[in-house]
């Protein structure tokens, strides 16, 4: 009793310190599927498995992605495959070989998978140059020995397979390639080295029927060959298999004799060799590892770094995300923006419009005797003409005064329609305008004001001047307001008062001042002319100036008042040319 | 009087004011002067002829206020009519109280200023034959000696020669003289109408 469980702890404890004892499974690849996999391998399995008893191998046989998704997810413990395939699961995966197969006979271990190039020996192709636009046969793309390391020859003489030559895959199994070539079905075609001896061997070709393309001798290497020689399969671990393990599993099959491999009569496991040429093949091909073509780059590249593709494809869609909100405020706030600038342009339109109307309310007595004239005058017309008919007057002679009549209703016209024009509530319309014009409109416009003040506006207006651009009414409001506000502060004077208008050019603008002689100002009234609501008037709102401003700079202009020396004020403000005047000569 | 048309003077800086109620005034006869400023209608107008003046309140330089002024001032009886715009009553009554005879408001029937031009142009020519007669009156007792005329205007106010006497400390006598002297010089027969001419003759002095 006690010496069994000597025997069981001593059997755990060796356990313990190897890998777990479980189920190892060998991924094969399976070329040619997974019955002839299961054939070839299982001789090394048993071996395996009758060498290590306290493990239990089982093959797994896997195509080429299998194998790869085998080495990604950790789904096999060891690799059985050919070299192209270890070179990539060494490369990328961290694959370890530990033993390659050698198939030649005894000696030092050495590469044995090579290529054969061969055509028609009565045919026209001799060299690999021949071999452009030639029917090519080879077994597989993805085979190592069987089109690869072809393709490495190819390659080195310029010529592309799938571009230069008409390429075909026959698939398993190779020796339809050679029969196919011999028979004229295809021009040339490659297989792997010693396969077209083997054949001959059994009778099957006869290699004078054969011309091998691009022959080449590696030491004693007894097949015809094309290409250089690369290592034979490979028995490799897994990244993540036990390091102890995988010694012991070493030793195993180095410790194989030849034919217990299963493989061949001649095959044995032997020291691992380097798959570095191997990776200098795929590195010349741009395949494997190594794909350039933009496709296959991108999708090892977005595989090998899916990760930071996700993380960087988060950050950009957060970016994104980021962006368009902060785009989406700008242009809400810009809404915001524009909305209350409307807003502000809208009251400040109402606020002019209200504010003219109160200038006319004030000027309405002098407006109403002002239309009164024409309209007294036409009655005069009218009752002197009809008093003369009735007399028995001659017809003839009323035709000056009736004349005089609709002169008298233009006039009335004129009057009220400039009252209209003063007083609409429209869209400001920007159109070029004469300074002079509007000025003298707007001293019309205070005509009765001025004659009822007894004060005389004497106009220096410069003929001439380019025009501007602007609101006519806006300019004529801010005119009107300015000679009121003259008028006003020489209210007190009685007669001889005097007020200058003036219209010049300096540089691009038009300069408009409205100088007066009223009392004298502070600086501190001076300084708040403009504000809003400071007045100086008793009836007054305060807001001519203020609104006045606005209005100019609205155009652009500038708008300023200083004392003049001697009592009175100057008030002065600016407006810029519209620019098609100012280009002009 | 004369036979002549009454004249009326318009006075409006307006031209086609003037103008059109010159035209109105002539249709009925009337013989209208039109001028653009009080200043020249100064320097032309006569006071002699039966008329009335239509003038504009409100005018540039010397306004129809200083005109009012300045004529009675200058002892003009030519009735002034003042033509107003709306609401300038205000103004209107400071013409009244100057001496203007009334005001029209601008536009006014042609009915009612050709009555108030009718009654100026007759409250005119009453003015004149006042004047007339004061003149006239006062020409005569011009004529007077200072003591005939300190006599004859004591009689007006209706004291008796003795009074008189006793109030110019002379003779009953030389009273008697020169009530005598100042009835024949001055053209009256009796107190009543010496006095009457004196009271003509200090109107509106």
């Amino acid at each position: 009793m006690v010496r069994f469980l000597s025997i069981v702890m001593v059997v755990l404890w060796m356990g313990g310190g190897l890998a777990q004892a479980r189920d190892l499974s060998v991924g094969v690849l399976a070329y040619r599927g997974e019955e002839h996999a299961a054939e070839s391998w299982s001789a090394t399995i048993e071996a395996l498995n009758h060498r290590l008893p306290e493990h239990h191998f089982t093959l797994l046989p896997l195509d080429l992605e299998g194998m790869v998704r085998a080495a990604e997810t950790g789904a096999v413990d060891f690799f059985l495959t050919n070299p192209g395939n270890y070179a990539i699961l060494e490369y990328r995966h961290g694959a370890a070989r530990l033993a390659t197969l050698e198939t030649g006979r005894q000696g030092a271990p050495r590469a044995a998978v090579g290529a054969v190039l061969f055509s028609r020996a009565d045919g026209p192709l001799r060299a690999l140059d021949d071999l452009k636009g030639a029917r090519f046969l080879a077994v597989d793309p993805n085979a190592f020995g069987g089109f690869q390391v072809a393709r490495g020859v190819l390659n080195d003489a310029g010529l592309d397979p799938f571009e230069d030559l008409d390429t075909r895959f026959s698939g398993f199994p190779l020796d339809s390639i050679v029969l196919d070539v011999r028979d004229g079905k295809a021009d040339a075609g490659t297989v792997r080295t010693c396969l077209l001896e083997e054949m001959a061997r059994e009778g099957t070709i006869d290699l004078a029927d054969f011309r091998i393309l691009s022959p080449r001798t590696e030491g004693d290497f007894p097949c015809a060959l094309s290409s250089p020689l690369y290592p034979n399969w490979p028995f490799a671990k897994a990244a993540a298999t036990e390091p102890l393990l995988a010694k012991r599993v070493a030793i195993a099959l180095l410790s194989m004799a030849p034919g217990e491999t299963g493989v061949g009569p001649e095959a044995r496991w032997t020291i691992p060799l380097s798959y570095q040429p191997v990776l200098d093949l795929f590195r010349r091909l741009r395949i494997g590892p190594f794909v350039t073509s933009p496709e296959a780059l991108l999708a090892e590249f977005l595989d090998a770094y899916w990760e930071w593709f996700a993380l960087a494809g988060g950050l950009v869609v957060l970016a994104a995300y980021h962006y368009a909100r902060v785009e989406h405020l700008v242009s809400l706030r810009t809404r915001a923006l524009k909305d209350s600038q409307d807003e502000v342009r809208l009251r400040q339109a109402e606020l002019a419009h209200v504010s003219r109307q109160a200038t006319l309310g004030e000027l309405a007595s002098g407006l109403a005797h002002e239309i009164n004239q024409p309209l007294g005058a036409i009655g005069n017309y009218a009752s002197g003409c009809v008093r003369r008919l009735e007399a028995g007057g001659d017809p003839a002679e009323l035709v000056a005064p009736l004349r005089e009549i609709a002169r008298q209703a233009e006039r009335a016209g004129r009057i009220i329609s400039r009252i209209r024009a003063f007083l609409r509530k429209a869209p400001a319309e920007w159109r070029p305008m004469d300074i002079n014009v509007v000025l003298g409109e707007a001293v019309d416009l205070l005509d009765p004001e001025i004659r009822k003040r007894g004060i005389t506006v004497e106009c220096r207006l410069s003929p001439g001047l380019p025009r501007i651009i602007g609101d006519r009414i806006a300019v004529e409001q801010v005119a009107v307001n300015l000679i009121r506000n003259a008028l006003d502060a020489m209210g007190g004077q009685g007669d001889a008062g005097q007020i200058t208008l003036s219209s010049s050019l300096s540089g691009e603008t038009v300069v408009v001042t409205v100088a007066d002689r009223g009392a004298e100002l502070s600086p501190e009234t001076v300084a708040r002319l403009f504000e809003p609501f400071h007045t100086t008037k008793a009836g007054g709102m305060g807001l001519g100036l203020s609104l006045s401003r606005s209005m100019v700079e609205d155009h652009g202009g500038r708008i300023t008042a200083t004392p003049r020396p001697g009592g009175g004020l100057e008030v002065r403000f600016t407006l810029p040319c519209s620019p098609t005047e100012t280009a002009g000569p | 009087m004369t036979d002549q048309p009454a004249l009326v003077y318009v006075v409006d800086d307006d031209e086609a004011m003037r103008r059109s109620l010159c035209w109105l005034l002539r249709s009925v006869g009337l013989e209208c002067r039109e001028y653009a400023s009080a200043d020249a209608f100064t320097a032309a107008f006569e006071d002699t002829r039966p008329g009335c003046l239509l003038l504009d309140i409100r005018m540039p330089g010397q306004s129809g206020l200083d005109l009012l002024d300045s004529l009675s001032k200058g002892g003009a009886i030519l009735p002034v009519l003042i033509l107003t715009g709306h609401g300038d009553v205000p103004m209107a009554v400071r013409a009244l109280k100057a001496g203007a005879m009334d005001f029209l408001e601008k536009p006014c029937n042609d009915q009612v200023l050709l009555d108030r031009v009718q009654e100026a142009v007759s409250e005119h020519a009453r003015r004149l034959a006042e004047r007339e007669v004061r003149s006239e009156a006062r020409q005569r007792l011009d004529n007077l000696t200072a003591r005939e005329r300190q006599v004859a205007e004591l009689v007006s106010r209706g004291l008796s020669n003795k009074a008189i006497a006793r109030d110019l400390e002379i003779s009953l006598k030389t009273v008697e003289v020169h009530r005598h002297n100042a009835m024949v010089k001055l053209k009256v027969e009796g107190a009543a109408e010496l006095a009457r001419l004196w009271v003509e003759a200090e109107e509106g002095a």
